[in-house]
């Protein structure tokens, strides 16, 4: 045999070996490494980095410490997910418990209740309790209608709530107020908590995605919403009154099916006219001064009751006769049942399987919580991983919040005012008892949010959604209002200490102290080192590693917590031979180059806050300090977008050294916290 | 002369003796000395107007076209009429095309918009479509970028506003005067879509802070502002050359630099120019509009400042599926009616800025027109057919085809029962010119041989059998 023949064949030998012993083994790999569809992160790329991702793109960041960050970050990022995200009314992990409010995380319902009511263990300050009843009550506790304002609120509250789990009502508000979207001015505040409750109970116990999108499309607050409510058939004479708002938004917003992979003029005469029909008999009952309104609007009640019947107020409702009672042809299907609630559920397992629904739903979800930038290599495998997660909305988004499809450069989140105000009020609001009794009630992150276009409950595009982060993010107003809060309201994110009353006669006075140091971990030699502090908040409230941490933004923050001024005012003071201007503005050029000012900017870095210092006058000077550096921080551009950290890389990244996570020091230790601030 | 010429003149000589009154109602006179370039108002409304109900039929129509059009009408109108007749004399009134002696109805809510046709200085073209589908997003999006193959996943894409100004060239940008950017105004660059859009949602409050002389050089918000506006200006310089088009972060920068640019400069000159009072009280049902109305005025003070040719603007609520007379009525009270919020504007202009009133043509654009006959909730379903509203003093006005085709009320020979489109629900007005080659005369108009460029494709597009589009703007 030539030479060149053997070595052939040897080659074609040893390749076939090869592929005999390692194909299992690497199909075994790839298995280990696929998760519902999607293929993971490798543990030992999982790092700190990516769990801070997950959170802020999925739970506004969360409420967790960061030992337990560091925690998740150890373990699989399997094992890691599956406590992270869960539709647990409480997840005590992702947000701790702090007292009696979790107890009644189940619904907002029962948060109004608790929030505004007189339990003692009720920790809301009692003046402001009268700000969260479903019934709007004026000073006088008289009460009237039910309050929108009231129960928006409630829910940023309930997202500001250690004990509450971010995720489920993140998840929750994406399902009621973009894909499944109605607006409060078209259902009363009643009808939509309900709505959002019962969005809340399917999530939290478990029900397919169908079901929940099911359960939606026969609510009360949508037939109200839509108009339906009054869609009426006459079986007698076959005739249709009504009109076919929600038949058609029922394939394109709830399914996202929009008929165009069929004949169109189908989708338009057959399907969505027949569905017209199917939602007939869906009138709402009432109840004279529900819920206590004496306003007639506020009276309808959930759920439909679909049989004929007369309601409280004497109304007789035809909804089982005024129903179109033959089977109807939808989607090439012929949907039947005596009733539009059990034409409904048929209907939503045609609609979920239809190609359409499973090509877009995927997208639009992961649109929603992660990525503005589906390529079609992402936008693929997010389609696979839908089918994958067979109906299971929760194994979906796990899934994805671990895979490489999500965790990679050109993964770009555009936030929108909902997910920045909410998270950086969650990075700065350290406790309940800051969120409680450190703030006022406006001082939620509703107030921030509504001047900026995202209104709960109120969705910009009425049933077409809220705002997304797209459109924030193009619209320089928002950026604007932003940065105007930032500046004329430093108190909103920056506040230091505030007294106030424990009881209604005003005789018991307290005071809340704002205690960064009960979160950020002191260095080794129990010190706070600024150039430390300042990596430790930008980490916190940005959380890219450092990777925008530049020179300029450095000299400012360093400036901001060593002295609460900015590096122009502290240049025109410390050194005015460089510029006695504090209006001069620095170049990285120049502060990386001209020794005077990297003199100055070492100095500033080196130090030491007197975060837990034994003076109090000293402790709150520095916490007033770290709050001037968070206003700072918070209008970064890196605030308006989250981009993703990518899995291919091996260790930390960025500007900011890896560090085990170090405890804080322990609340009230060593020092006086007693001390009452009300003169202040 | 002829009668619209004399007209034009008339209202042009009004404005002049108004201006040189300089009454206290109309308080300082803006500076004359900022000439106001020829521009283009894009006004978009959103949720699907049914414009059939603005405009109808003289009673005098065809017979059968009545009779078929009240009967499938007739529920919008919450009054009980005996007849057609007896709604239109209540509800109507009746204008006339000077060029043909066409005569129709435009309804009472819409008294300026009636003068303006009459003065002839309104385009209303029949049977125009954007979009070929009945679905908001995707309409929208359709009209916005006018390009009918538009993909509707695709935001992050041009608009035809963009386009436009990008062919115009010099310092020409959209100016949005709504509460939002929409892709008519984005850009073709891909790095920047807002490169040449600003964002003038309130006039009189544009600028971003700056440092407050007045309060101490350690208060807080001094303190805040100059770490802030530093950062902002030297960084942004920065990263404009150090990082990579696609980085997430350049349009914040850009959103920083547009504001200081030109925000203070804004601010510097509206501060010596009053608003008109009749402008500054002006009270509609929709705040965002009656604020649009005086960013208008403004941009005509600053036109130099913003680079003004092309404005966008919007107003919502036109997805009347049920109890729609109420809620259009107050609509278009809004935009058209007499003292509304156009009437105010170009009573203002005319007193103040009269060369103003001359140099803005509007275009009135929307998702999709609505079905032909009522729904069982007094409203109108989606369609794609509707009018197309152009106004302007360079408009040489009319009716533009055939407003009230007979066929809407004629057996549809491809009904199996016999029925006509007015009786066979779903039916919409047939949409038979593309709105491409309206858009595209309209940049023609600002400026010659633009429209090709923005729309390469209107030329072959659909029209109307018969239609002349080519003399619905004087040159």
């Amino acid at each position: 045999m030539p030479h060149s023949a053997r070595f052939l064949k040897y080659s074609v030998v040893t390749i076939l070996l090869c592929a005999v012993v390692l194909l299992p083994v690497l199909a075994e790999a790839a298995r280990k490494s696929a998760h519902k569809g999607f293929v993971s992160v490798k543990q030992r790329h999982w790092d700190e980095s990516h769990v801070r991702k997950v959170l802020q793109a999925f739970a506004y960041g969360g409420h967790t410490s960061d030992a337990q960050i560091a925690s998740w970050a150890r373990m699989k990022p399997a094992s890691a997910i599956k406590q992270m995200l869960t539709f647990d009314y409480v997840n005590t992990l992702l947000s701790p418990t702090q007292d009696a409010s979790a107890e009644h995380a189940e619904s907002l319902e029962a948060l109004q209740a608790f929030w505004s009511g007189d339990d003692t263990r009720n920790p809301q300050r009692w003046d402001k309790r009268r700000h969260f009843p479903a019934l709007s009550t004026d000073a006088n506790g008289v009460t009237s209608s039910l309050s929108s304002s009231n129960l928006q609120r409630t829910w940023a509250q309930a997202l500001n709530t250690r004990g509450i789990n971010p995720f489920l009502h993140k998840t929750a508000l994406y399902l009621s107020n973009y894909q499944l979207a109605i607006s409060v001015h078209k259902t009363r505040p009643s009808l939509i908590r309900a709505y959002y409750d019962a969005i809340l109970s399917d999530l939290a116990s478990g029900e397919s995605f169908t079901t929940l999108v099911s359960n939606a499309s026969r609510a009360a607050a949508v037939a109200r919403a839509y108009g339906h409510q009054y869609n009426t058939f006459n079986n007698e004479k076959l005739s249709f009154s009504g009109n076919d708002d929600f038949a058609r938004e029922y394939f394109q917003l709830f399914f996202r099916i929009q008929g165009e992979t069929e004949d169109p003029l189908y989708h338009e005469s057959v399907t969505i006219e027949n569905n017209a029909k199917l939602l007939t008999g869906m009138n709402l009952d009432r109840v004279t001064n529900a819920f206590g309104s004496t306003s007639e609007s506020d009276w309808y009640i959930a759920p439909i009751d679909f049989s004929d019947h007369t309601d409280e107020t004497g109304r007789v409702l035809y909804n089982f006769s005024k129903h179109h009672a033959d089977c109807l042809e939808i989607l090439h299907t012929q949907i039947c049942g005596s009733t539009a609630s059990e034409k409904l559920k048929t209907l939503a397992l045609v609609a979920s399987n239809h190609p359409e629904a499973k090509a877009n739903l995927p997208v639009h979800i992961i649109n929603f919580f992660a990525d503005d930038q589906l390529n079609e290599e992402k936008t693929a495998a997010v389609q696979a991983g839908w089918i994958a997660a067979q109906d299971d909305l929760l194994a979906f988004l796990q899934a994805y919040a671990i895979s490489v499809t999500f965790h990679r450069s050109d993964t770009v989140k555009f936030r929108s005012a909902f997910d920045r105000n909410l998270a950086l009020q969650n990075a700065v609001v350290l406790d309940n008892n800051e969120s409680f009794n450190g703030r006022q009630h406006w001082e939620t992150a509703r107030r921030r949010m509504n001047p900026q276009g995202a209104e709960v409950f109120v969705p910009a595009h009425d049933v077409f959604g809220g705002q997304i982060g797209l459109q924030a993010a193009n619209n320089p107003y928002i950026f604007r209002a932003a940065y105007r809060s930032n500046v004329n309201e430093p108190d909103f994110l920056g506040r230091s200490s505030r007294s106030y009353y424990t009881d209604r006669t005003e005789t018991e006075a307290a005071v809340w102290e704002k205690d960064w140091a009960s979160r950020i971990p002191e260095n080794d030699s129990g010190k706070y080192i600024v150039s430390e502090v300042a990596d430790w908040l930008w980490q916190h409230i940005v959380g890219d590693n450092g990777n925008n941490f530049d020179v300029i933004a450095r000299s400012q923050v360093y400036s901001l917590i060593a002295y609460g001024a900015d590096f122009g005012y502290v240049v025109s003071v410390y050194d005015p031979a460089v510029s006695a201007d504090p209006e001069r503005m620095y170049g990285s050029e120049e502060l990386t180059n001209d020794p005077a000012l990297q003199a100055l900017i070492d100095t500033i870095a080196n130090e030491t806050l007197p975060l837990n210092d034994t003076e109090p006058d000293a402790r709150l000077s520095a916490n007033e300090h770290i709050g001037l550096a968070v206003n700072f921080i918070s209008m970064m551009p890196y605030t308006f977008a989250l981009e993703a950290a990518d899995s291919s890389a091996d260790g930390p990244t960025g500007n900011i050294k890896d560090k085990p996570a170090r405890k804080p020091r322990e609340r009230g230790q060593g020092r006086d916290t007693t001390r009452d601030r009300s003169s202040r | 002369m002829n009668r619209r010429d004399f007209l034009k003149a008339g209202f042009a000589s009004a404005a002049m003796v108004g201006a040189g009154l300089g009454t206290g109602l109309y308080g300082r006179p803006a500076m004359a000395s900022v000439p106001v370039p020829r521009t283009l108002v894009n006004v978009m409304l959103l949720g699907g107007s049914d414009l059939r109900y603005a405009i109808v039929p003289h009673p005098s129509h065809d017979p059968v076209y009545i009779e078929q059009f009240w009967t499938a009408r007739e529920p919008l109108y919450t009054e009980n009429y005996a007849d057609y007749a007896a709604m239109y004399a209540s509800e109507y009134q009746t204008v006339q095309d000077t060029r043909t002696g066409f005569e129709f109805g435009i309804h009472n809510s819409c008294g300026w918009l009636a003068q303006q046709f009459t003065d002839g200085n309104v385009a209303i073209i029949a049977n125009v479509f954007g979009s070929l589908n009945r679905r908001h997003d995707h309409s929208q999006l359709i009209v916005n970028t006018g390009d009918v193959l538009a993909d509707r996943l695709i935001y992050s894409r041009d608009g035809w506003g963009g386009r436009l100004v990008e062919t115009l060239g010099g310092a020409s940008n959209v100016v949005s005067i709504s509460s939002d950017v929409s892709i008519f105004c984005q850009g073709s660059n891909q790095a920047n879509r807002l490169a040449r859009v600003i964002h003038a949602q309130n006039t009189r409050d544009i600028a971003l802070p700056n440092v407050n002389p007045e309060k101490s050089v350690t208060h807080r918000s001094n303190i805040l502002t100059r770490a802030l506006k530093g950062y902002y200006e030297q960084r942004g310089s920065e990263v404009a050359e150090s990082k990579a088009a696609s980085w997430p972060y350049h349009r914040f920068f850009q959103h920083n630099s547009a504001f200081r640019s030109f925000g203070d400069a804004v601010d510097q000159r509206l501060a010596t120019q009053d608003l008109p009072a009749p402008l500054s009280n002006l009270d509609l049902n929709n705040n965002s509009f009656e604020q649009q109305c005086r960013n208008i005025y403004d941009c005509c003070l600053v036109p130099d400042i913003l680079g003004l040719s092309t404005l966008s603007m919007d107003y919502g609520g036109w997805d009347t599926h049920k109890d729609q007379q109420v809620r259009i009525n107050r609509n278009l009270q809004d935009i058209f009616g007499s003292n509304g919020g156009l009437d105010v504007l170009y009573e203002a202009l005319a007193q103040n800025i009269p060369a103003a009133s001359d140099s803005l043509l509007f275009n009135f654009a929307s998702d999709f027109g609505r079905q032909l006959a009522v729904n069982g909730s007094r409203g109108t379903d989606h369609g794609r057919g509707s009018y197309s509203i152009v106004i302007g003093h360079a408009v040489n006005g009319g009716v533009f085809g055939d407003m009230f085709p007979l066929r809407e009320a004629l057996p549809d020979p491809a009904d199996s029962l016999g029925r006509t489109p007015f009786q066979i629900t779903g039916r919409d007005i047939d949409g038979l010119t593309a709105v491409g080659r309206i858009n595209s005369a309209l940049c023609d108009w600002l400026q010659p041989g633009s429209g090709a460029q923005v729309f390469p494709d209107a030329p072959s597009s659909a029209v109307e059998n018969g239609l002349d589009l080519s003399q619905l703007l004087s040159v």
